[in-house]
This record gives C-alpha cells, sequence and structure tokens, in this order.
C-alpha cells in the first residue's frame, strides 16, 4: 500500500498496519536474488551451449546464430509451458526464469494455451499477447527514447 | 534493506571493474597459437598471410590467430583472451586499420568471429595438405568473406 494511502487511514486501522507490519514473513531477498542469479544464469548457460553448436555444425557466425537460438529456446520453452514444467521453474527462481527470452515465451505460450478454449480467433489470438503486450510496447518506446538520445549526441553532442 | 543495498555496491564495484579501459600491450607473447603456412609448393603463395600473423603475434591480447590469402584478397580471424573481449570492437577495428595499411594492394578484411576462426582453420590444414587447387582456394575463401558480411 502507498504510504499516502496509509497516512488518510483510520487509527484503528493504522495500529493494525503497525501489528501487521512487525508480524509479518520477512521476504528472503538475498537468497531469491541468488536463485535467480543462478536459475537465469544457467538459462543463458544453454543458449550459449545452443548458439556454440549451430556454429559448429551449420552455416552461422557468432552474429547470425542469435536468431536460431531465440527460436530453440522457445520451441523449448513451449514444450516445458505446455508440460507444466516451467511455471514450477518460475515459482522456484522468479525473475531468473521472467527474465530472459524464454519467460517471454512462456508469457505468450501459457496465454495461448489458457484461452484455447474459447476459440483460436476470440480466444487464443486476441488473448495471446494480453501478458507480452506491454513488454512489446514499453521494449519499442524505450528503444525509440534511446535511440532519439544517442541521435541528439551524436548530431549536435559531437560524440 | 541493507542486503538490498549491499547487493546493489557489489554488482556496481563489479560493472566498473568489467568496464575499466585495458591498456593495449605490445610484446612478445610466446603462448599464441598461430602455424605458419609452409610456402613451398602450394596453390597460392601464403606469404601475405604468414606476415600478417607474424605482425598480430606481438600483441599480448591475442590468443590465436588464422589468416589465408588469394592473390587479391586477406582474410584474417583472431581471437583474444576473454578478459579483454570487453573492448573487443574497439580492438578489432584498430588492427583492421592497421592491416589495411600494411597491405594496401589487398582487400584485407579481419574478423573476431569464432565461426570465421573455424573455416579459415580448414582452409589452412587444407593448404598445409596441399590437397587444395587455386581455384577452390579462391572459391573458398570468398565463401568465408562472404560468410563474415552476413548480418543477420
Amino acid at each position: 500500500m502507498a504510504d499516502k494511502k496509509k497516512k488518510n487511514l483510520p487509527p484503528e486501522a493504522q495500529s493494525y498496519q503497525a501489528f501487521q507490519d512487525k508480524r509479518e514473513v520477512k521476504r528472503p531477498l538475498l537468497k531469491n536474488c541468488i536463485k535467480a542469479f543462478l536459475v537465469g544464469g544457467f538459462i543463458c548457460f544453454i543458449g550459449q551451449i545452443i548458439t556454440t553448436f549451430y556454429i559448429y555444425y551449420f552455416n552461422f557466425t557468432e552474429q547470425t546464430a542469435g536468431s536460431p537460438t531465440v527460436a530453440t529456446l522457445i520451441f523449448i520453452t513451449m514444450l516445458l509451458t505446455g508440460f507444466g514444467v516451467y511455471d514450477r521453474i518460475g515459482q522456484f527462481s522468479g525473475a531468473g526464469s521472467a527474465v530472459p527470452v524464454t519467460g517471454f515465451g512462456n508469457a505468450v505460450i501459457s496465454s495461448a494455451i489458457e484461452y484455447r478454449t474459447e476459440g483460436f480467433i476470440l480466444g487464443v489470438g486476441s488473448n495471446m499477447l494480453k501478458l507480452a503486450g506491454p513488454v512489446i510496447v514499453y521494449g519499442v518506446f524505450a528503444s525509440f527514447v534511446v535511440a532519439l538520445i544517442k541521435t541528439i549526441l551524436i548530431k549536435w553532442g559531437g560524440l | 534493506m541493507n542486503t538490498f543495498k549491499s547487493i546493489l555496491f557489489i554488482s556496481f564495484a563489479l560493472l566498473l571493474i568489467g568496464c575499466g579501459p585495458t591498456p593495449e600491450s605490445q610484446g612478445n607473447n610466446n603462448n599464441i597459437e598461430l602455424n605458419q603456412i609452409s610456402t613451398t609448393s602450394n596453390a597460392i603463395d601464403q606469404g601475405p598471410a604468414n606476415q600478417a600473423k607474424e605482425y598480430l603475434s606481438n600483441y599480448e591480447e591475442i590468443t590465436s590467430i588464422k589468416a589465408v590469402n588469394t592473390s587479391k584478397k586477406l582474410m584474417i580471424a583472431i581471437e583474444i583472451e576473454h578478459h579483454e573481449r570487453f573492448g573487443l570492437a574497439n580492438f578489432r577495428e584498430k588492427r583492421k586499420k592497421e592491416m589495411k595499411e600494411k597491405f594496401p594492394n589487398m582487400e584485407v578484411d579481419l574478423s573476431t568471429d569464432k565461426k570465421i576462426v573455424l573455416e579459415l582453420d580448414r582452409i589452412e590444414k587444407a593448404l598445409e595438405s596441399e590437397s587444395v587447387t587455386k581455384k577452390e582456394l579462391e572459391k573458398a575463401l570468398d565463401k568465408v568473406i562472404g560468410l563474415s558480411k552476413e548480418e543477420t
């Protein structure tokens, strides 16, 4: 709850808030960070193995191996999401499984599976990007802003 | 909150350590992986490639050099120490410029891509075993140069 709202609460509610704050179970922040770091790192490690595999056995360079790697990782995520494994990984590692591309894949795929019962067009089609939509919107917007700043710095900042 | 602050501090410190500028040192590099291609009865004289290797081996950061040339083109691939990869693009551009100045009559290209290193290694081995003709070499090198130019 925001601090502004807390000030407007009646005294009983405020005293309860204080009472609850004392007894609330603390989040294991450091433990969560370590878990996220290790699992996220492990996902990236698998990604690196896939990239290296493509470089050694196919005609991909370090520059071009990125796209098939992402596609492969999303395909693996699709299978794990479908079999209900990925949400357990997410439960355990939190941001560690949400931040890499697999988390994005999971967000799209799980929505698609969930709304399958409502049909392909109005169910899957319209609800698939419900969760991933904001990521795309703010991703594109943020990159636009950064590009704008970079352009200004290069044109007039003499970088 | 304290743990959060300490994590933030540690990660920031690591970031600062990682992004520090690294001086480019020149000296004798003994543990470098390069083999001169014998220029006796090869399809095309590999003199320029060997010269390039000789010159680049003075850089301490470089761990392996592969180079192959035809009569008009020279392709070099280098690998550098892992912690030096922070300044990879900068290092590559500088060495590429040097190589272009050193071989003004040739089309010089320098790459740090692992794939190019592997492909040039394959061509070098074929040259060593003298199982490649002039035409095949030119074709193979063109393919590698094309590969290094790919962006997507």
